[in-house]
């Protein structure tokens, strides 16, 4: 599918994979059925009762372990050609140099707080980011590939696309033209500068490009504020899901926080939105998370 | 609790899960994800169908499977594989083929709440479309094609069914193409294996598979012959191809001089066929020798007349011990179409493919990709949450249909569900069940029973598929009990003699009596004429250097994608982005 090379290139690939959340479990399966060279698990949370219906890695026996200890032999089943290894670690006291080997970082469930910080590392080491998480039927997904090269067919007409800067954060660097079902098409090699996810919670520039008028910024999605301002929130998974109670009244005002920072228009804040994803929040829901799961190497 | 996540987010409608039986046609890369879903939906009851058994082949993405599963039914393993992860759900398997309507009978559907097709090929998909309409049962229809897919819920008579779009068949090239002007590498490698593989290594071929002028799409009467010659020549080819003793590979050079030589000159020879061509030219080469050739590299033309050398002799060797078909995975024969497929690419100045390329356009593969089949059965699993709601009105507008995307800043798109589509061949044909019992009835108490029924003015034809039971002139069978001429699970046309209301499909359902459905038969309606299918030469789209078969693989060939394209009915669907949504930031 992606060529002999990208599929030596995957071969070659050490990812880590922070926390195993249901859409961590996803992630750790398509990993090791695409057949990456070495995955390591990082979680530090134990199994709970209600991990039997997220993680399909577990069972009921195991209640109380180590959650990566009693998925390990089921994970590892899966493709024994994957040099597999787990760890019951916590990510945030590991040193620097533990995620220097890794060609890639995927985290999930991750707070506002420890995503900065493990962006942090990823970017001083060169590392590409993937961050994801659900909070019951809504999801999100930050990439930060730091820098990357992608080619992108455009039509070439009405406005044929010329070398030089397409987006605040993204380059033409070199356009070749092809027809193709009679379409004169431009493959253009787009360089893409990422910025670091810490940006994404006070810059709106970005936001401003691609939804340039008011009635564009219309179409943002109204669970997106939400989802940030949920973030701010410290995250909650590992505990007992009933334990889990967010306020909200309290989201709301977080969610009005973000949409000011952002200065996003005032209808997009949806208090049945709202209260329904104060209900959700933290929320695993396997269906939801295979949706979610769209990072591939 | 184990449901905790569950109840927090759905509440009371954990419970309606709980008490639903749902049924999942396919257990394969779809399948296997689709299970797990389900599964940690909690779903009272997942009845899992399929008639395969596990192959190597699937053990990269159908997670469920194993090694050692090997052989073994789909749907027995798939039940067992999830035992450690099941808390809630009962699993039935069966092993089985979904039309096959004495192991799966209509009383068999009717008792799921909802249908969820996680299949490969369309002929089963349409069966069960229809299925889902005589039931009325709420159809997930799901599928893949390497990334692509797409997730289509279906309510019956309320939205666009399975058969409302038409769907794409694998399509073929004109014969005179793959035959006298090839101009690109998937004509030679069409050629090499379903043209020259069959005639050299298939079972004896008979009058009936003989090329006849009317096959050949062409006027060029020159042209007509060299074919027929050519491909009478071939037969004597095959002859040689019996005969080889062991060893021998003296018959392998008149099949070389034939084919790749004297079949050109002849070609050649039709001087119209070249005037806006460039021509051909006869294979003039020696073998080299070769030890192991690296499927990712291209050969040189001598490596490849070196390979079709071995192959051939070996494939002739193996037909003493029984048939030999061509198989992707099967080295001598794969080997011999490439090497085959690359020598007249050579002579025709078509670029020429590795082997590993060729493996993947000769066996129709656009390979399945893991994660496509996790995403695509991930919200095939949330599209049943709108089932539940009150009303169809509410499970319609809530529903969403949900494909890949192609631009680069988004996964997937979602539309809403279109109506169906009035001149849909499946969904616009009034349909019910009929509960008999076939040998209580003759044809003519079941005609009768008809006329009265619904208002029929004057008489009706019935006939079962292709074959008429009764009309106004076939009146033969009239006194024959019901269970001589049919049986349960066919489906009864119904035509009104007088062409004034509409035509009925019945299934035929067990019964103790005669029991018609409660049907409202209307006007007919005159169909406008068909449309002129167009032509279309090729059945592919070339992307950069992939080929990518257009004809449906994975069973799924986007309508969507070709709605696109072609601004069919779905360009006029509304594209929204409420659901999912990518934004870069
Ligand atoms: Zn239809």
């Amino acid at each position: 599918m992606w060529g002999i090379e990208a599929q030596t290139r995957m071969r070659g690939s050490r990812v880590l994979v922070v926390n195993l959340t249901s859409v961590g479990c996803e992630i750790v399966k398509n990993l090791m059925l695409g057949g990456i060279g070495a995955i390591t698990v990082i979680d530090s949370f134990k199994v709970l009762d209600q991990d039997l219906n997220a993680n399909f890695f577990i069972d009921k026996t195991q209640v109380g372990q180590p959650k990566v200890l009693a998925a390990e032999a089921r994970i590892r089943d899966l493709n024994p050609r994957v040099n597999l290894t787990v760890s019951t670690d916590n990510w945030q006291e590991k040193p620097k140099d533990f995620f220097l080997s890794y060609n890639l970082v995927v985290a999930t469930g991750l707070d506002k707080t420890q995503l900065t910080r493990l962006n942090a590392i990823t970017r001083k080491l060169k590392i590409p980011f993937y961050a994801t998480g659900t909070h019951g039927l809504y999801g999100y997904i930050f990439v930060d590939l730091i820098e990357h090269e992608s080619s992108v067919k455009y039509e070439k007409y009405p406005t044929p696309k010329k070398v030089g800067p397409l987006s605040p954060t993204s380059d033409i660097v070199s356009i070749s033209e092809v027809v193709e079902n009679d379409v004169e098409l431009q493959n253009c090699i787009v360089k893409t500068k990422f910025v670091p996810l810490s940006d994404i919670f006070t810059n709106n520039e970005k936001l401003k490009f691609y939804f340039p008028t008011p009635r564009k910024l219309k179409k943002i999605s109204p669970v997106l504020p939400i989802l940030l301002a949920l973030l701010e929130i410290p995250s909650q998974i590992g505990k007992p899901i009933e334990d889990v109670a967010i306020d909200a009244k309290e989201l709301s005002s977080k969610v009005a926080e973000v949409v000011s920072r952002l200065e996003l228009p005032e209808e997009i804040i949806r208090p049945d939105l709202v209260g329904r994803l104060a209900q959700q929040a933290f929320c695993e829901f396997q269906p939801g998370a295979s949706a979610e799961q769209l990072c591939g190497p | 609790m184990y449901d905790s996540h569950l109840r927090k987010i759905f509440g009371s409608q954990t419970d309606q899960f709980r008490q639903s039986k749902v049924l999942m046609v396919g257990a394969g890369g779809i399948g296997c994800e689709l299970l797990k879903d389900l599964l940690l939906m909690n779903y009272g009851e997942i009845h899992i169908l399929d008639l395969d058994t596990i192959d190597l082949s699937n053990l990269n993405r159908q997670f469920l499977f194993r090694q050692k599963d090997i052989k073994k039914s789909k749907a027995m393993t798939a039940q067992q594989a999830v035992g450690h992860f099941n808390h809630a759900s009962k699993l039935v398997a069966h092993h089985g083929n979904i039309m096959d309507t004495n192991m799966f009978p209509l009383s068999f559907f009717t008792q799921f709440d909802i249908i969820f097709n996680a299949l490969d090929n369309l002929e089963a998909r349409f069966y069960v479309n229809k299925i889902a309409l005589f039931t009325k049962i709420p159809l997930i229809e799901s599928g893949t094609s390497g990334l692509k897919g797409q997730v289509q819920p279906i309510y019956p008579y309320e939205t666009e069914c399975f058969a409302c779009i038409p769907k794409e068949q694998p399509k073929t090239f004109p014969v005179c193409t793959i035959r006298s002007t090839p101009s690109k590498p998937i004509h030679c490698i069409t050629w090499a294996k379903n043209f020259l593989f069959p005639q050299l290594f298939g079972d004896d071929v008979s009058d009936q598979d003989k090329l006849k002028p009317q096959d050949i799409e062409s006027d060029n009467k020159a042209e007509i012959e060299a074919l027929l010659k050519e491909s009478n020549e071939l037969l004597d080819l095959k002859v040689l191809v019996n005969e080889a003793a062991p060893g021998d590979k003296g018959f392998v050079s008149k099949i070389i001089e034939k084919i790749f030589e004297e079949d050109i000159e002849r070609l050649l020879r039709i001087e119209t066929l070249w005037k806006t061509r460039e021509k051909p030219e006869p294979l003039n080469c020696e073998p080299v020798k070769i030890k192991s050739l690296d499927g990712q590299k291209l050969w040189t033309v001598e490596e490849n007349l070196a390979l079709f050398i071995n192959s051939t002799s070996k494939i002739a060797q193996r037909l003493k011990q029984g048939p030999v078909e061509f198989d992707k995975d099967d080295e001598d024969t794969l080997d011999f179409v490439v090497s085959a497929a690359n020598l007249r690419s050579y002579i025709f100045h078509i670029p020429m493919k590795t082997k590993f390329e060729i493996k993947q356009i000769a066996g129709n593969i656009i390979p399945a990709v893991a994660t496509t089949n996790a995403i695509m059965a991930g919200f095939s699993a949330l599209s049943s949450i709108h089932a539940f709601h009150a009303t169809m009105q509410e499970k319609v507008s809530k529903s969403k249909m949900v494909y890949d995307s192609n631009q680069p800043s988004r996964f997937v798109n979602t539309s809403g569900l279109a109506p169906k589509n009035p001149k849909c061949p499946a969904c616009s044909v009034t349909r019910g069940i009929i509960s008999i019992d076939l040998s209580k009835y003759t044809v003519d108490g079941l005609r009768k029973a008809i006329i009265d029924k619904y208002g029929y003015s004057d008489d009706i034809g019935i006939a079962e598929g292709t074959r008429l039971l009764y009309d106004y002139d076939f009146d033969d069978n009239l006194e024959i009990k019901l269970d001589k001429v049919c049986s349960y699970g066919n489906v009864l046309f119904i035509s009104d003699a007088d062409d004034e209301l509409d035509s009925l499909e019945l299934l035929v359902d067990k019964g103790d009596k005669l029991e018609l459905p409660e049907l409202e038969v209307s006007a007919k309606v005159v169909p406008e004429e068909k449309k002129e299918e167009e032509d279309e030469e090729d059945d592919l789209i070339i992307e950069g250097d992939d080929l990518i078969m257009e004809g449906d693989i994975n069973g799924l060939d986007g309508p969507k994608r070709k709605a696109e394209d072609d601004m069919g009915p779905a360009k006029k669907r509304k594209y929204t982005a409420d659901e999912v949504e990518v934004i870069e930031l």
